[in-house]
């Protein structure tokens, strides 16, 4: 780096607040006559940063929406000259809708602007869901009422936050809506494009991310009544996100409807790897393991190479999200990831949704319990040789991706996951390879491209941090794994 | 009470906070083309977004708390009005704000001019607990830099500007003068040691 380039780049970092001027100056002395003034001058032409207030910004944010609904304008291009009447048809909506449209019109607005700011259990309050269901009858293009039912189920678990805040009493008699509104946003998938349901999918990742960060704080705040509701929510929030991963990866998944009401849903994922020994039709082979009914979204890998694929079964079938294979892998190593499903016919056990053969004197898991299960192939069928359960059996947040980037200065990761970038501070976390090796964080620097799980995520002054990271390296031996499809992609 | 209001904005993540960090730009082009659609949850993620830029940017100029609030709520009522207006190539979406809040603080100051006049702040100090007078002493070393700023010459002022006064990436800065990235990391190398070498002179 030449004397141009080294000064640009204190003045980034010092911009961005990645280095002081000291810690600039430490690094390169040898250039301190120089960059001392050029510093000094930067901060001087810098104003202090002012923000505006979150009071400013919650209200303004509100008014806006007024604006908007007070003239919306949806996107034409799918409606039909009397496409709208088909909108009409859920009479109760409709009833309530137009009954806020009346007091809007009688009010001015002023009733449906000062209802904006109710909460549940307020007088106010079933004008503020009136105006709104008003919101979804005139919205007709199938992405924007995805996006305006994602946002209401955003506005429910909000406005117990803000109760939460107030020190109000919590009111959660609203909060069941949450999932009727991610079931009724994923129903309108169907109807879009297929880069639209892509981008949706990414904001149902994203934002049931942050629904299940915002549902974890409230539960350390609210009173012990109010938890199982908030715990059937958070658990409602995490399926959405299992459903955004799934489905982005898989876009065949949304065939079969999936619901965040579905309790079985997390029992039916998986990861599997091992040797693919052979695939006829649907049913794939993979180290003694039959998977049967399996929907790949790309081409399947050649038989013989060692591959990792997670997925989720659900009904009959098993969608699978994510394969990665090497060829040339000799090792008859075989693993399977999933919670305990339970036992059929004295012989076989459910590991996420997937039939194995039950291992000889080991005793069953509880129902549910997350366990891995590890073994050989010989002769064709699985041995299982070892049985590990998961420590910590707490619900914890936590999310998977690739890891895009490491910022070492920041202790920031940057991961990629159902098309959108999350960035997570990993300052206070552990970082262990898939087999429990300790890594520093500037090891990850070169392990861009890999499959990374943070856990134990939670939100700190609008930071994301996680407590635990998990990078799944790859096989050192072997010939260059080859991804066919990825959360990243 | 303004205890709970600030814990608000702390936890309101579905408002100002959703972010967790400011988004890549490629992520931004379908959010403007879907805000052009009439798209509202589109709008208001972009207004998520650019809400505290459109605000220093206004209150740097205005430096009054309820006129920069006043200004940057109009700002976004204009641009969800006029968003069809907005062309993605070639312009930032933040300069294009920007122009909106210009035109604005501009209007204000215009209708503003006399009732200044009338303003009696002679024999204060304090106004809306402020001390004007430690402002107006913090403010005079970057009174002396900013009219060294206004010395620089084309592009080396402009750069300087958009960079450190207005808040834009290399990237948008790039987008408005049409250069490349590492151009513009050149010309904000020697216009700092321009400015430099003004401020030395006096």
């Amino acid at each position: 780096m030449n004397r141009e380039e080294i000064i640009t780049r204190c003045i980034d970092e010092i911009k961005a607040g990645r280095s002081t001027v000291e810690e600039c100056l430490a690094r390169y002395p040898q250039l301190r006559d120089e960059l001392c003034p050029l510093l000094e001058l930067v901060s001087a032409l810098e104003p202090e940063k002012v923000t505006p207030t979150g009071e400013f910004k919650s209200r303004t944010r509100r008014m806006l929406l007024e604006v908007i609904q007070s003239g919306v304008r949806v996107e034409s291009k799918r409606r039909s000259a009397f496409g709208w009447l088909g909108a009409l048809a859920p009479a109760r909506a409709v009833s309530i809708a137009f009954i806020a449209l009346i007091i809007l019109v009688m009010s001015g607005g002023g009733a449906a602007y000062a209802a904006q700011n109710s909460l549940p259990g307020d007088i106010l309050y079933p004008l503020k869901t009136g105006v709104e269901n008003l919101q979804l009858v005139i919205t007709f293009d199938p992405e924007a009422k995805a996006d305006l039912h994602l946002k209401l189920a955003e506005k429910r678990i909000n406005e117990v936050v803000i109760q939460s805040n107030l020190s109000r009493e919590v009111n959660t008699s609203a909060l069941p809506s949450v999932a009727k509104e991610i079931d009724e946003a994923l129903e309108k998938m169907d109807k879009m494009a297929p880069g639209e349901a892509r981008t949706f999918l990414g904001r149902l990742s994203d934002s049931t991310l942050h629904q299940q960060l915002a549902l974890d704080q409230l539960l350390t705040a609210v009173p012990q009544e109010a938890q199982p509701v908030l715990k059937e929510m958070l658990a409602i929030t995490k399926r959405g996100n299992l459903i955004a991963q799934v489905a982005y990866n898989n876009s065949a998944f949304l065939n079969v409807k999936p619901s965040v009401k579905d309790k079985s849903l997390e029992e039916g994922k998986f990861k599997l790897d091992g040797i693919l020994l052979s695939i006829d039709g649907q049913d794939w082979n993979i180290g003694g393991v039959v998977i049967t009914n399996v929907v790949s979204p790309k081409e399947v890998p050649p038989i013989g190479s060692r591959v990792k694929i997670e997925g989720l079964a659900k009904g009959n079938e098993v969608f699978i999200s994510e394969i990665e294979f090497q060829e040339g892998e000799p090792e008859e190593k075989v693993k399977i990831e999933g919670r305990f499903g339970g036992t059929a016919d004295g012989s076989t056990w459910y590991v996420g949704g997937i039939a194995v053969e039950k291992p000889e004197n080991v005793t069953p898991p509880e129902k549910g319990e997350k366990i891995e299960l590890k073994g050989e192939t010989q002769s064709g069928s699985l041995t299982v040789t070892q049985l590990e359960k998961e420590e910590d059996r707490e619900e914890k947040i936590e999310l998977e991706g690739i890891l895009k980037k490491v910022d070492k200065s920041r202790s920031l990761i940057i991961l990629s996951t159902a098309g959108t970038q999350v960035t997570v501070n990993v300052s206070e976390a552990t970082i262990r390879t898939e087999d429990g090796q300790s890594l520093k964080l500037a090891d990850l620097e070169s392990l861009s491209g890999e499959d990374v799980k943070v856990e134990s995520l939670y939100k700190k002054d609008g930071v994301l941090y996680a407590k635990k990271v998990k990078v799944e390296v790859e096989h050192k031996s072997g010939e260059e794994k080859k991804r066919e499809t990825g959360r990243g992609d | 009470m303004v205890y709970g209001i600030l814990k608000i904005e702390r936890l309101n993540l579905f408002t100002g906070d959703l972010l967790l960090q400011p988004q890549p730009q490629d992520l931004e082009a379908p959010l403007i083309e879907r805000a052009i659609k009439r798209n509202p949850a589109a709008f208001t993620d972009l207004y998520d977004r650019y809400v505290d830029r459109v605000y220093r940017y206004v209150y740097y100029r205005v430096t009054s708390q309820s006129d920069s609030e006043d200004i940057t709520q109009e700002v976004f009522v204009r641009a969800w009005k006029n968003i069809h207006k907005y062309q993605q190539r070639g312009r930032p979406f933040a300069a294009w704000l920007f122009a909106i809040a210009r035109n604005l603080i501009t209007d204000h100051y215009r209708n503003r001019k006399n009732l200044v006049l009338l303003d009696d702040v002679a024999n204060s100090t304090q106004v809306d607990g402020v001390d004007l007078q430690k402002e107006a002493e913090d403010s005079f070393d970057r009174t002396q830099v900013r009219s060294a700023v206004a010395k620089l010459k084309g592009d080396r002022q402009r750069v300087i500007r958009l960079r450190f006064i207005d808040g834009f990436s290399y990237e948008e800065i790039a987008q408005i003068l049409k250069k490349s990235e590492g151009a513009i990391r050149v010309i904000q190398y020697r216009a700092l040691q321009d400015l430099r070498r003004i401020l030395m002179r006096g």
